[in-house]
Parts: C-alpha cells; sequence; structure tokens
C-alpha cells in the first residue's frame, strides 16, 4: 500500500522592531531575510509593533492568505505577549498551541546593544531554533470542568466578614469558617479605632449581624479547616466542628451557666489581663451568641466532678457528650483570611516584659480600655492596681529590628498614637504621655492629621530607641534612652511601659498554608502570585488572599483586599464550567514502572499511583489533569521518561536546541 | 587605617545606621560625660569625621564593651568603627600623647606597667615554682602578676591543690592587648608573632590564661585583627580550668555575691556559664544576679584602654555600677574575673567607701580548698 504523502508544513515567521528596543540593535530586514529561506518557511516580514492591533491583524491576513498551519513571533519575553498572540492565532483558525515565541529583545538586543552584529547573528539562531521546534508542534485540546458555584472563606475577621458578604450579595453560597468560638476576629478587641477615633465594635457588630442574617452564609465558629483537595470549581475540604458542649439551638445566652461555674482561667481573648470561667462567650457581642466549654479546664470533662453548668442552665442546652465531628464540604473558590496575631516581646530581654508586671502590650492597654474588659475600662498598674501618671511608649519593640521580624508592621504607630489620645481624653487628662520612635509612619488617609493632633494634644514624642527597663533602686521601673534631637541621655521613671509590638501571621497559617499548598514568606505570611498585578491571587488557582494573612495592614486596607478578593473568586465560581489548558505532564503507560518518585517530586500532587493489589501489577503514574499546573518536575525527575510534558516534549526541545547551535547555514 | 579604608570597610554600616540612638542610651562613657557613640556613626555619614578636634577626642572615650552592638537593632558592630578610627587618628598624628607613651612603655617594660628594672614576678607571694616536664603553661599577664598579684596566688593554690602541675615564662613578655585596645595593629602584630613564638616554643598541649584581656587577645584579637594564630596548645581562661576541677567546694562563713559579667570575658569572648556554674557549685555562697548581666551585662569602665587616658572616667563608671546595680542587692561581696574590672571595681570600693568586699573568681575558690 501507498503511503499517503505527508502534508508539507507551512511556517510564518513575524519579526517585531518593538519601535526602537529591538531595531536600533538588531538588523530586523537582515532576519527576516534569513527566515525566508529556513526550510518550511513560506512567509517571513517584520513590523513596527507585532503585539499592536495592526501587527496582530497581519499575523490574521498572513494565516489566511498564505495557508499557514504554524506561526513564530520573534519579538519579546513570552511572559509578556504569548497570551496576546495565542489568542491571535487561534481567533484565525490555527489552535493556540502551534505558535512559537522567539525572544529577541530581552535575550537578544536589551543585553547586547554595544555589540549589533554579533545581535543580528544571535538573532537568527534563535529564531532558527524557534522554526525547528515549530516545525514539531501539535495542536493541544482544552477541556472544560464543571464548577461548584460556592466559596469558602477560612478566618472570621474583617477581612473574612467582608469577603463573605461581597460574594454572599453576589447570590453565591459561602461557608465562613472560623476556629475561635465568636467571629469577629482581632478588630473586636480594638476598642477604638484610628484616625476616626470610631468605636470598634460599634462598626464591627452591624458586619457581624449581617453577615449572620444573610442566608447564603453559613457560619462555622469553632471549627478548623483539617484537609483540602481539589482544584478549582472543585475543592473538597474537610472542616472539624470542634465539640462546644452547648447546643447552638437551645443556647439563649443569658450567662447563668458561666455565673455558677467554679473554674476561673487566664483570658486569652483579654491578652491575659482578665479571668475567665470554663465555660464563657469570647465576648459579649459574640457571634454566634452560644456559649462554649473549654475542655481542657472543664473539671466535669476532664475529672468527671461538678456540672454544676448542666443544672443551673434553663434552656438544657449543655450536653457533655458533644464530640469533634468532621463534615466535608464542596466548594469552587476558597479566600484565606487568617489574619494576624501580636508579635510576643518576651524575647527582648531589655524591656523586661513578663518580668515587670507594668510592661504590657498595646493590645494588652486595648483590653483595659474596653468598658466591658478586665478592669471595666479603667487603665491601671497590673503590679498594684494604681493609676498609672506616667507612660512610656516604646515603638517598633521587635519591629524593624534584625534579632525579631525585621518589617514594619503599619498599624502599631497609629494604634499607639490612638491610645495616647484615648488615654488624655478618657482616663487622665494630665497623664504624660512618652513616646519613643525612631520614625512616625503615618501613611493612611488622615493618619498624618491625626499625628498631629496628638502633638498638638501633648503626647511627648521623643525621637529614640529604648535601651533598656529596669527595676531601679526604689523599686520603680527605670528606662533609660536618648533623645537623639538633643543628644541628651534621658532617664525616664514611667509608671506604665507599653510595647508597641507588631504584628505576626496567626499561628494557624503554617499548617494551612502546607495544606493549601501555597508559598510563605520568610515571615510565614502567604505569599501573593505578584506584588502589583496579582495581589489577592496566590499561585494556586482558585485561591486567595486578604488581610492581615497576606502581611500586616490597617482595616480599610484589609477590607479593600477582602473586597479584591471576592471579585477575584467570584470570576473563578461564576460560570457553570470552566476551560482548562491540556498542555500538561502525560504519562506513557508502558515505560512508568511504578516508583513513585514522580508523586514525591510534584509540589501541586498532580500525580496518583493506584494501590497494588496484592501479588497483581500495579498501575501505572495518572495525572489529574485539572490540577496539574505544567511545571515539568514530574518529566524531568522521571528516571525512565515515561512523563513528558506536553508542548515541551523531548523531541520539540533537542530540535529547538540544535536549531540553535548548529551554524547559520547548516541544514536543521 | 586610612579613610578610604574606613569608608569602604564599614559602609554598610554607616549607611544601615538609622541613629535611633540605643546605642548611646545604653554607653557606660556617656554616662559620665558628653561623649556620643551614636554621633561618631553621625560624623561619618557626613564625612565630618577627618576633623583633627573630632578625632583627638571621641574615638578615644570608648571602652569597647560592646553593649551597644547587643542592643543595637541591625546588630552594627558600632566599636569596630571607634577601632578603625583610632587607627584613623593615630595616622593622622590626631591621637592623645599617651597613645604613643603607652608603646613606648611597653616596648622598654614588655609590659604596660613601668617596673623600673623589678622582675614581672616580684610581687606575687609565695613565689611560683616551675614544675618538672609539665604539659601545662600558666601564663600569668601583666595585669594579673604586678597589679593583682593575689589572682596569681589565689589561681596557683587551686592548681597545686588539684595536682596540677605547671610552669612558667622565663621573662613573659605583654600579650599586647592594650596596644590592640588603642589601634596600634602593626606594633602589636609584632609582638603578638613573638608571644605565637615563645609558646610554641614551650611545648604544652594547654594554656591557663587567668587575665580574661590576655585570654580574648588569645582567642580572638590575634586571628581576627592581626591575622596571628596561637598553634600547638589549647588556651583555657582560668574560669574554664576552675570549673573542670570543682568537687567539695565550700565556704567556711557563708556568703552571698553577685557576677560581673566582664566586658572581655562575657562579650568578647562568649564565656558566661562557667564563671556561674563555679559559684553556683560552691557550699553557702548564695548567688544573685544583677538585673543587666550576661550579654547586657553593664561594663565597670576600665576597658578599651580608657584608664591609660583618663584615671577619672572609669572609676566614675564603676562607682555608678557598684552603687546602683550591686548595692541594692544587698550583697556581701562582687566577684568578677577580669584583673581590669577587679583592680577598676576594688580601687573605686575603697575610695569612694562602698561597703562591699571585690573578689576574684580565683580567690573565692582558693578560699575553699587547704594550702
Amino acid at each position: 500500500m501507498k503511503k499517503p504523502k505527508k502534508e508539507k508544513i507551512r511556517i510564518g515567521v513575524f519579526v517585531c522592531h518593538c519601535g526602537a528596543n529591538i531595531a536600533n540593535t538588531v538588523d530586523v530586514k537582515d532576519v527576516v531575510k534569513f527566515a525566508r529561506k529556513l526550510p518550511d518557511v513560506t512567509f517571513a516580514m517584520d513590523h513596527q509593533f507585532m503585539c499592536s492591533e495592526d501587527g496582530q491583524n497581519s499575523i490574521s491576513d498572513a494565516i489566511s492568505k498564505k495557508k499557514l498551519d504554524r506561526v513564530v513571533v520573534a519579538s519579546c519575553s513570552p511572559r509578556l505577549h504569548e497570551h496576546t498572540f495565542r489568542v491571535t492565532v487561534a481567533d484565525a483558525g490555527l489552535n493556540p498551541y502551534q505558535f512559537e515565541m522567539a525572544n529577541i529583545r530581552e535575550n537578544v538586543s536589551w543585553v547586547h546593544h554595544s555589540e549589533p552584529k554579533k545581535a543580528t547573528e544571535k538573532a537568527k539562531h534563535i529564531v532558527k531554533g524557534a522554526v525547528a521546534r515549530a516545525k514539531k508542534l501539535e495542536a493541544i485540546d482544552q477541556m472544560t470542568v464543571p464548577v461548584t458555584q460556592s466559596v469558602l472563606v477560612i478566618g472570621g475577621g474583617i477581612a473574612g466578614i467582608q469577603a463573605a458578604l461581597d460574594v454572599a450579595d453576589m447570590g453565591f453560597q459561602v461557608t465562613l469558617v472560623d476556629k475561635k468560638p465568636s467571629i469577629g476576629g482581632n478588630m473586636a478587641r480594638l476598642v477604638e479605632t484610628f484616625p476616626t477615633g470610631d468605636c470598634a465594635m460599634c462598626i464591627l457588630s452591624p458586619k457581624m449581624a449581617e453577615v449572620a442574617r444573610n442566608p447564603a452564609i453559613e457560619i462555622l465558629t469553632y471549627s478548623e479547616v483539617v484537609d483540602v483537595k481539589g482544584y478549582i470549581g472543585n475543592f473538597v475540604v474537610t472542616i472539624r466542628k470542634k465539640a462546644r458542649y452547648v447546643d447552638k439551638k437551645k443556647c439563649v445566652g443569658c450567662g447563668d451557666c458561666s455565673e455558677k461555674c467554679p473554674v476561673e482561667v487566664e483570658n486569652e481573648w483579654d491578652m491575659g489581663m482578665g479571668k475567665r470561667k470554663a465555660i464563657y462567650l469570647q465576648f459579649p457581642q459574640a457571634l454566634p451568641r452560644t456559649y462554649v466549654i473549654d475542655k481542657k479546664n472543664c473539671i466535669k470533662i476532664t475529672k468527671n466532678k461538678c456540672g454544676v453548668c448542666k443544672k443551673v442552665c434553663p434552656a438544657d442546652a449543655i450536653d457533655f457528650k458533644h464530640k469533634d465531628k468532621d463534615i466535608e464540604l464542596k466548594v469552587g473558590a476558597i479566600i484565606v483570611a487568617t489574619g494576624a496575631q501580636e508579635f510576643d516581646p518576651t524575647g527582648i530581654l531589655e524591656y523586661g516584659y513578663g518580668e515587670h508586671e507594668d510592661v504590657i502590650t498595646q493590645l494588652q492597654l486595648a483590653r483595659m480600655m474596653d468598658p466591658s474588659g478586665p478592669t471595666e475600662g479603667k487603665v491601671i498598674k497590673p503590679s498594684d492596681e494604681k493609676i498609672p501618671k506616667k507612660y512610656l511608649m516604646i515603638q517598633c519593640a521587635g519591629s524593624r529590628d534584625e534579632k525579631y521580624n525585621p518589617y514594619c508592621s503599619r498599624v502599631c504607630c497609629m494604634s499607639a498614637i490612638k491610645h495616647a489620645m484615648m488615654i488624655l481624653s478618657e482616663q487622665d487628662p494630665d497623664a504624660e504621655i512618652y513616646l519613643a520612635y525612631t520614625d512616625i509612619r503615618s501613611f493612611g488617609k488622615g493618619y498624618e492629621e491625626y499625628y498631629k493632633r496628638a502633638t498638638e494634644e501633648g503626647v511627648r514624642f521623643v525621637r529614640s530607641k529604648i535601651a533598656e527597663v529596669m527595676k531601679g533602686s526604689k523599686g520603680k521601673l527605670v528606662a533609660r534612652l536618648e533623645d537623639t534631637d538633643v543628644g541628651e541621655v534621658l532617664t525616664i521613671e514611667p509608671d506604665l511601659v507599653v510595647l508597641s509590638t507588631g504584628l505576626v501571621p496567626d499561628e494557624s497559617a503554617e499548617n494551612l498554608a502546607r495544606m493549601l499548598r501555597l508559598e510563605k514568606d520568610s515571615y510565614n505570611f502567604l505569599t501573593e502570585r505578584h506584588p502589583k498585578l496579582a495581589p489577592v491571587d496566590t499561585k494556586i488557582d482558585g485561591i486567595y488572599l486578604c488581610g492581615c494573612a497576606q502581611g500586616p495592614k490597617d482595616i480599610p486596607d484589609s477590607v479593600a483586599q477582602a473586597r479584591a478578593a471576592a471579585v477575584a473568586a467570584l470570576k473563578a465560581i461564576s460560570k457553570k464550567e470552566i476551560t482548562m489548558n491540556l498542555a500538561i505532564a502525560h504519562v506513557d503507560e508502558g515505560l512508568c514502572n511504578q516508583c513513585g518518585i514522580c508523586i514525591e517530586a510534584c509540589p501541586y500532587e498532580a500525580i496518583e499511583i493506584e494501590e497494588k493489589e496484592e501479588g497483581g501489577i500495579g498501575q501505572p503514574a495518572s495525572v489529574i489533569e485539572a490540577v496539574c499546573k505544567s511545571c515539568g518536575i514530574c518529566a524531568a525527575e522521571c528516571p525512565t521518561g515515561a512523563i513528558e510534558l506536553k508542548h515541551y516534549t523531548t523531541n520539540q526541545m533537542i530540535d529547538q536546541i540544535d536549531g540553535i547551535c548548529r551554524d547559520l547555514n547548516e541544514k536543521i | 587605617m586610612s579613610n578610604e579604608e574606613i569608608t569602604e570597610q564599614y559602609k554598610e554600616l554607616i549607611r544601615v545606621c538609622a541613629q535611633c540612638g540605643t546605642c548611646t542610651a545604653s554607653c557606660p562613657t556617656k554616662e559620665v560625660s558628653d561623649f556620643n557613640i551614636r554621633k561618631l556613626v553621625r560624623h561619618l555619614q557626613l564625612e565630618l569625621h577627618e576633623d583633627p578636634e573630632f578625632l583627638k577626642k571621641d574615638p578615644w572615650l570608648c571602652t569597647l564593651c560592646f553593649r551597644c552592638k547587643e542592643l543595637c537593632t541591625e546588630g552594627l558592630e558600632i566599636p569596630k568603627l571607634v577601632w578603625a578610627l583610632r587607627e584613623l587618628a593615630l595616622e593622622k598624628n590626631a591621637a592623645p600623647k599617651e597613645v604613643r607613651e603607652l608603646l613606648d612603655i611597653v616596648n622598654e617594660n614588655k609590659s604596660p606597667y613601668v617596673l623600673k628594672g623589678r622582675e614581672k614576678t616580684s610581687r606575687i607571694t609565695p613565689p611560683l615554682e616551675s614544675s618538672k616536664d609539665p604539659k601545662t603553661l600558666f601564663w600569668l599577664g601583666c595585669t594579673p602578676s604586678i597589679k593583682a598579684p593575689n589572682i596569681i596566688s589565689s589561681t596557683a593554690k587551686v592548681m597545686n591543690n588539684r595536682g596540677q602541675k605547671f610552669k612558667i615564662l622565663k621573662d613573659e613578655p605583654c600579650c599586647g592587648e592594650p596596644l590592640i585596645c588603642l589601634g596600634l595593629l602593626d606594633e602589636a602584630k609584632d609582638i603578638a608573632k613573638n608571644v605565637a613564638e615563645a609558646i610554641k616554643g614551650a611545648g604544652v598541649e594547654q594554656v591557663i590564661v587567668p587575665c580574661s584581656g590576655c585570654y580574648n587577645a588569645f582567642t580572638k584579637l590575634y586571628p581576627e585583627m592581626l591575622g596571628v594564630e596561637l598553634s600547638g596548645a589549647e588556651v583555657l581562661h582560668s574560669s574554664q580550668f576552675l570549673e573542670k576541677n570543682l568537687n567539695n567546694l565550700k565556704l567556711e562563713k557563708p556568703m552571698k555575691v553577685t557576677y560581673h559579667d566582664p566586658c572581655t570575658l562575657g562579650r568578647h569572648a562568649g564565656i558566661y556559664d562557667e564563671p556561674r556554674k563555679i559559684l553556683e557549685k560552691i557550699g553557702g555562697l548564695e548567688l544573685i544576679e544583677m538585673d543587666r548581666n550576661r550579654e547586657f551585662s553593664s561594663c565597670c569602665g576600665g576597658g578599651g584602654g580608657l584608664p591609660s587616658l583618663n584615671q577619672k572616667m572609669p572609676m566614675e563608671i564603676a562607682e555608678r555600677k557598684l552603687s546602683r546595680e550591686v548595692l541594692p542587692l544587698g550583697v556581701d561581696a562582687l566577684v568578677t574575673s577580669c584583673p581590669m574590672c577587679y583592680m577598676n571595681f576594688k580601687f573605686t570600693a575603697t575610695k569612694k567607701k562602698i561597703p562591699l568586699k571585690i573578689f576574684d573568681l580565683s580567690e573565692i575558690v582558693a578560699m575553699c580548698v587547704q594550702d
């Protein structure tokens, strides 16, 4: 039988001037002339700006008029315009993968502008390689997968609350998970907010109520995400609902149980400034308004004694038989809003935190100023409960410090100023407040004016860093600092020292990052895909970030970022199905020996091997198409060469290298 | 060190310093003078440091205690800059005249003290005897043997008690540490080479050093600042030797003490634990720590060559430390393990009538052992 005649390949080469960027160094016309002579090249041309509308039109025209089946564009980096040109060739009827880009800008003109002759030679080599590869390119299909049109928000602070509301308001189902008994997050601890002086709870609790009222939002408090599987549009999440021992439907929030509970422990909500019972409400405005039993400290649970809460509960809401319960949830997108916590300054020995009772943090001070807090709104010295007269606030305690956190936490300057003004206006107009700083960061809207007002109201700003806080001979605290504006060392004897410590990621972030396969920076803040152009996206499609989980920020920035994350998540789930790239890893089943190296190597958990039955023959590795991100690590690691990355096959790469390396007049 | 070398070598320090003032507020000299170490860096940032008036005064007031480095948020080694400026001042003939005078004394006496023909060991009682064929060299040091011979006799008493054989060098030279502190690095390098030869020539396995200055010179300053390595023998500070040889130590009369970390032994050489372990093991002795201790310990004022240039300031610094940090603890004595700290504290306590006894660590241990 006669073999069917192989159809001739028809390649078009398009060389871009990029204005002067390429053309000033590379002789573009000469490159075009060279390309025309390459085998299988049917057409070649140049253009001032290949990416312009006119440039793209000339590609489409050539495809139809010259019947091209492959396109090579010699211009800039594929990072910049690969997508642009793939769309152009697809619109003209070609498969988008029958397009190849030759980078003669970043790789040639920009780095060799002093040697135009050699640069032109190099450009020819690169174009020759691209043509060689183009010959081997194959059409690759796309696939569509169905989408679960709902969103999981992890973290019920102000960022998570805002993101949940925005997604729900667009008509999609949201599950809002918080590990604490109530939503609200750190903002609920703040008492007042800068620079407006709004009462934090007064602006937060309406939002919390809105979340509770919205039928599209399911709130899961006292719950933690323990497992995440799947991919964009199709995540399967396991959530552990911790035993609360109080029935949410029955509890009326009367508080009789807490009043009678005999166990008192340190209240972590008040940063250890007060006590709470073993059965408690996180804070008075908690949502849901359901009490919770802390099983570590409840003596009924630990020692089977007591049980008085059950006896006094008028609603019969207490049930000691509750157990942790895992539930499975399907969602199309995930928003991570796990927030931050205050840095623990115990390690900074020179400030004596943890050693001297009257050295506290700004958040501890805030808790004291809360009318429903541990001291009912009155600031006292923890050592003797007397009213402090002289305050010293130490900025950057552990921040912008190579030994602890080198970064700036952005909120500490303003929160110290806020507290200083609150002390003067609400606690004691005659208080002496020293605020030691190295730089005041008043970057936000209205912040500089707020800072100025504080100076006018008599807060004493001292440009200095404190060397040490010690107990003096009379038992009083003594702080030594240099007022660097006058160059003199001051000795201050403050009644209360308040450390403005920075923010560190919430302790849950590290584990969660591992589960979600997200990247972290060196301080464990989760990393966005691009700091400027993809600030709420992550390297995993379908997972988005907002609030302090991504980095320290104030409330306005957290809310703005939450709304951005909501839009990104909505974009992922608003259509019933999504198309996905299939230029992914592919296993040659005959070559695979089931060694499992690829499974270890894959950063996305996109490869699986079915477990061998006893005595049976193992199944070859298979790629979960929707999860594969085309990174190629598996292909490089596979010892038998069974895995290849489509669109980057060994044949294609060898031919491209061959094309680049051969002499310009040698045949390819 | 030339001006260009300083600006190049300390480029990062000069640029990074945010002028926050932590260093100045933690500086011992600042407490008794208008010396401001932050301004030293500022002078370099603004390239004002070649002013002879500046070079004559400011670089010479630092005790090289390195406390500021511990507290600096960037961990900048500001005292190293002091060192460089001292070299620059010497090069530009702007150094105080006492610096060159000290060099002459060291060259003439093989010691930073004027001996007028006497032996370095003449005040040590009972006289030391080298035993036969020992594997240990007892390096005496100029300050312990000339100014605080008690330290030598106490250490020797403990060594004899524990059966530790040792020999001493005939005509032991100065280790050169005072010259290094004052920026005379070339001159010190010659001395260091001779010392290295002498120790190698002694053919021993270990060297026991009762002076924290000599110890710091041998283990840190020689290799890091002069490029001279001592080879052939392990160098031990006497506290390290004592800590290994502790059994049944008990004081006859109970005593409460505090321990002063010498800058040269602590922040420079990193020895904090051994002296404390010794004190904690002694029966009848109670150790009460000062608020500032270990890395954060404050300087006695006697370091960095300051006593060679100014006799008043070291005492004023020591007086402040004793009255502010030590007296409120209600202790009977202050124990240290550096002859400079020992001398400075002892002299200050006597002169200012401060009711405190001052001991070297070796004296306390010697009290617990029989002759």
